[in-house]
């Protein structure tokens, strides 16, 4: 399988009145095209982080320090064997990236949507800014259509005119003489050819994901919907323009188990037929299992142990993914083993493995020097001091 | 001494995550220019109401207030060496004026808002808290004061009860408590439904304590920050009411009293319109940096007071 | 064994004003007649959904809110009980019906009936210091002073795993488990019997959420607690609890022993609610029952029983009549009509 996202030694640092915060210490990940990667980890570990990172949308006081985020997008802008590094490209070109290529879903639905707009209005704000040209084509052949099918010699001249409109958008966009004309009030009808093919398009959406009803919940508002439903249109906003990377940061935790169970039902659903690769950040192994290909374990800004689920819960080899399987209640276990201590203060953790002051098999090594991660079976990634060799 | 090593270490112990916070809310002041402005500007007003009589020794010393007369023209003299700010109509200091009215200010701004505030605090808390019948009747007088302009039904009140300081301050805090009872309420419909405050009433505290322990401790920020930008307004206002003749009596070292006196001297003679400058000027000025210094003063609040919220 | 606490009949209605004159147009019944036994020293398990009311029932419990209709004895012998039931005696039941209560007799209750409450960080006065946070409740009730109050609170911080190097510290420098183990030992401070525990667990890490529950086992072994344990964590109420109840939009559809619910579950609910928990174990592959539809408002419930319009099984008695809650066998109740034919 071809690789879609590589991140190679992400740094992230946090710059607090309290001192500085090492979120992310050297991460390594990375996605295959088609593939679900589960990032588990508890509060702190910086699996929230590492997603905003990869996106650049860490803001001050926080900092990427170091590292290289290498994707190779759909289209014919990446060198096909390197990559691009998303870290050190301008932001312009992130944008274009941002809910064009790699879409990211949030925790709480109600607060990833904004509360004065309707949801037709907010799905199709994603046509409108990646798909413009495909919309303008889509507007200029209804207006043909009309043409065709009106006689009236007056409405043949207004729709000539709005066809030359579209036109010249689809060479500029955003140019000044298209900006001018949006804002005098009875020329910007034309404007009303662009909403309908959104609006299509947004109804289509929709329908794909399940919502019962979808012209009338187009012009709903976001507080009129229910938590699953406000999650669901979330996705249709991330999907709406088919990126290849879907980021999804822990979006079933705050949900009702038998809407959590629904949500992913249709994110499996979704991920076959659009063949769609998903960086699922969760703390429930439970959920992991279900819809994931790989696993990958976070610690205090590290990563643990990356391996293949069922290999993962066969054999872990990690102290911290063994100590996380035992505390987990499940249908057969009797007794929750804790894990001693607690999570480390970021600002001042632990040296070398960041791990050592709550595991059972800490050798002396770990408290001196960090554990590189290295493949120690098939394709299972593990970084321990009492895996390494050598 | 009665206290024990125990209690001692205790009382130290006790004031170091106290103190902590203070350091935090200091070092973020620090930031903030303006907020060090108006932090400075205060501290210096503070300082010339305190030292007033080594700055101006009063002529009259069983009352410092009534400003020293030399001579009885109405024609106001510019400065001098005797007189560092010029005279003004009567031939009143200025300099003894303006040092005398920043005590003054200090009093009634002080005076006013800290009255304000305990009488809007006690309404607002019980509506809040309580709700219903009670909350209903307190509103509606809040809505009653609310609804007439605060500047003339202060010269209404002072009108009917008399040309005196005193009344205008006491005009000025009947004004000036419902928009505080309405702040202080809003706070603590917000904070009554928190979880601690259901948890104390799980515990059993009575309501009181509730509303002093729990309640108040939390919701009451908005109001120190604006009680502080208030000080600034109640000054200004009661200078206005001074400068209309309503507030303090002819003589009385105060700064609205002082522009009073300018009135009729803003503009001099047509060769020199100017002629007069220092009469309106110099209490002007006074005036102005106050309430400049508690407007900063109160900005820096909000500033350093939320992010702290924020961080919890 | 004794029953600690009983709830007969509980309602609790919200009503929605409406029009310029704010008449009661309409009404969210948020808790529609519960009626529940819990034994002491039994740890008993609320689960539901959000909005099946089972958070507005740990607080009229606590009479943090007040009841629209029902009784809540708490800690009446089963005599007593039985005599009010038979409605002679209504002075009786005003003298032992904890929705009555008031002042004094209300504030001794509350000595005995504590509760912890879901979010830690709220749920701690972010303004007082924790020494002061665990204290409270011994000084409202007067059961110690000065130095005794001291080491009480000293004894309470131990049991819950923290030291008295705490005490004068405020609650935010505390991590989430931390937290809660302070709101555990303010919960603990005037030795109650009966504690309700309202999702104590849900805004916790997985490795921290062990913790507390094996605390929360330990200090029931040793006080000899009641515990009312509410969550929505199906898999967290059945490590700790003995008994399980299933709630849905305001009344309760199932009870049983925790064994016998998650090998035998009757109602078609609680087999959705089951079938959907995602199992840490790829070796299992569960036949997953989807529900259709969302949650119903609580202001309009379905007719008749409450789930038929998502329910699979659903039959033409369903929509008109609404299914009582009766003992199959074993102790295990069920409501629904498929079962009970």
């Amino acid at each position: 399988m071809k690789k879609l996202l590589e991140i190679q030694n992400l740094k992230t640092n946090f710059y607090t009145y309290e001192g500085v915060v090492k979120a992310l210490d050297g991460i390594n990940l990375d996605i295959k095209e088609g593939e679900t990667l589960g990032v588990v980890g508890e509060t702190g570990c910086g699996k929230s982080v590492t997603a905003l990172s990869i996106l650049r949308l860490i803001l001050p006081p926080g900092k990427v320090e170091e590292g290289k985020v290498l994707f190779w997008g759909k289209r014919k802008l990446s060198v096909r064997d390197t990559g691009i590094d998303l870290l050190s490209k301008e932001e312009v070109f992130l944008r274009e990236v941002r809910g064009n290529e790699i879409s990211m879903i949030f925790q709480e639905p109600s607060s990833s949507l904004n509360p004065v707009y309707s949801i037709g209005d907010q799905i199709s704000e994603s046509f409108l800014l990646h798909q413009q040209k495909e919309l303008c084509r889509a507007a200029i052949k209804e207006i043909e259509k009309n043409i065709k099918e009106n006689s009236f010699f007056l409405k043949i001249f207004i729709y000539r005119l709005q066809k030359k409109i579209y036109k010249k958008m689809l060479d500029n966009f955003n140019s000044l003489g298209i900006r001018f004309l949006s804002i005098l009030p009875l020329v910007n009808r034309y404007k009303i050819w662009l909403k309908k093919e959104a609006t299509k398009r947004v109804v289509d959406i929709l329908a794909k994901l399940g919502v019962p009803d979808p012209e009338r919940v187009v012009e709903r508002y976001p507080h009129e919907l229910s938590g699953g439903m406000q999650q669901r249109v979330v996705i249709a906003i991330a999907l709406a323009c088919n990126p290849r990377l879907l980021i999804a940061d822990e979006p079933t935790s705050n949900l009702d188990v038998t809407i959590q169970a629904q949500i992913l039902d249709i994110i499996r659903r979704l991920k076959e037929k659009l063949g769609l690769s998903i960086l699922f950040i969760t703390h429930d192994l439970g959920v992991v299992t279900e819809l994931c290909d790989r696993v990958a374990i976070m610690y205090a800004g590290n990563i643990c142990e990356i391996a293949k689920v069922k290999e993962l819960f066969k054999k872990p080899l990690h102290p911290y993914t063994k100590a996380l399987m035992n505390s987990v209640p499940t249908w057969k276990r009797k007794d929750l083993e804790s894990i001693k201590g607690n999570v480390p203060n970021l600002v001042n953790p632990p040296g070398g493995c960041r791990f050592h002051p709550r595991c059972d098999y800490a050798l002396k090594i770990c408290s001196r020097e960090k554990p590189k991660i290295q493949e120690v079976e098939n394709n299972h990634w593990v970084a321990c001091h009492n895996f390494i060799s050598g | 001494m009665k206290m024990s090593v125990i209690q001692r270490s205790e009382f130290k112990e006790r004031l170091h995550p106290r103190i902590k916070e203070l350091g935090f809310s200091l070092n973020r002041l620090k930031k903030s220019p303006l907020s060090l402005i108006g932090l400075s500007l205060i501290l210096f007003f503070l300082a010339i109401a305190i030292f007033a009589p080594q700055l101006a020794p009063p002529k009259y010393s069983h009352n410092p207030y009534r400003i020293p007369r030399d001579g009885y023209s109405a024609i106001p003299r510019p400065p001098s060496p005797e007189h560092p700010f010029g005279t003004t109509e009567g031939q009143y200091d200025i300099y003894y004026g303006v040092i005398w009215g920043t005590r003054t200010a200090f009093r009634v701004g002080i005076t006013v808002v800290g009255s304000i505030l305990v009488i809007g605090i006690i309404l607002g808390s019980i509506s809040g808290y309580y709700g219903g019948a009670v909350d209903e009747i307190i509103m509606r007088i809040v809505d009653t004061f609310m609804s007439l302009p605060t500047l003339v039904l202060a010269m209404a009140l002072v009108s009917a009860l008399g040309h005196s300081l005193d009344n205008v301050m006491k005009a000025l805090i009947i004004v000036g408590w419902p928009s505080y009872a309405r702040l202080i309420r809003g706070d603590i419909l917000a904070v009554r439904e928190e979880d601690y405050v259901q948890a104390a009433r799980a515990v059993g505290c009575s309501n009181l304590r509730i509303i002093l322990k729990h309640v108040l401790p939390n919701a009451i920020y908005p109001l120190l920050i604006m009680a502080s930008l208030d000080v600034g307004a109640v000054v200004l206002t009661a200078a206005a009411l001074s400068f209309l003749g309503l507030g303090a009596p002819v003589g009385y070292a105060d700064w609205g009293q002082m522009t009073s006196f300018a009135r009729n001297w803003v503009i001099g003679p047509p060769s020199n319109p100017l002629a007069y400058w220092y009469t309106i000027t110099i209490p002007g000025l006074f005036i102005l940096f106050f309430v400049l210094g508690w407007n900063l003063l109160g900005d820096a609040f909000r500033d350093i007071l939320d992010p702290k919220l924020r961080r919890r | 064994m004794d029953v600690l606490l009983e709830i007969k009949g509980l309602k609790k209605y919200y009503p929605i004003l409406g029009g310029v004159f704010k008449k009661k147009i309409g009404e969210v019944k948020a808790v529609d007649g519960v009626d529940l036994k819990i034994k002491k020293n039994e740890c008993f398990g609320l689960v539901g959904e959000s909005g099946c009311g089972k958070t507005t029932l740990a607080k009229t419990i606590l009479r943090l809110l007040e009841i629209t209709a029902g009784s809540i004895y708490f800690g009446v012998p089963e005599k007593i009980r039985k005599e009010i039931d038979s409605r002679k005696f209504q002075k009786l039941k005003k003298k032992h019906d904890l929705s009555t209560f008031k002042g004094k007799r209300l504030k001794n209750v509350r000595k005995k009936i504590q509760i912890v409450f879901q979010d830690p960080s709220s749920s701690l006065n972010p303004r007082m210091l924790v020494k002061d946070i665990v204290a409270e409740p011994i000084k409202v009730h007067k059961l110690a002073n000065g130095r005794a109050l001291r080491e009480r609170v000293g004894e309470l911080l131990n049991y819950v795993g923290l030291t008295t190097d705490h005490f004068f510290r405020y609650p935010h420098e505390f991590s989430g488990g931390q937290r809660q183990r302070i709101a555990i030992a303010r919960a603990l401070a005037t030795s109650p019997d009966f504690i309700v525990l309202d999702e104590p667990t849900s805004a916790l890490d997985v490795s921290v959420q062990a913790q507390i529950l094996n605390l929360l086992s330990n200090l029931q072994k040793n006080f000899n607690l009641t515990y009312l344990f509410i969550t929505h964590h199906l898999l967290v109420v059945k490590h700790i609890s003995n008994r399980v109840g299933v709630m849905y939009l305001g009344k309760l559809v199932e009870i049983a022993f925790t064994e016998e619910l998650f090998k035998r579950s009757l109602h078609p609910y609680t087999q959705a609610l089951l079938s959907a928990i995602p199992i840490p174990d790829p070796e299992i592959k569960i036949k997953r029952m989807i529900l259709k539809g969302e949650v119903p408002s609580p202001i309009n419930p379905p007719s008749g029983c409450r789930f038929h319009p998502r329910c699979p099984y659903v039959m033409k008695k369903c929509r008109e009549e609404e299914p009582p809650l009766i003992n199959v066998g074993n102790n295990h109740y069920v409501a629904c009509h498929l079962i009970n034919k």
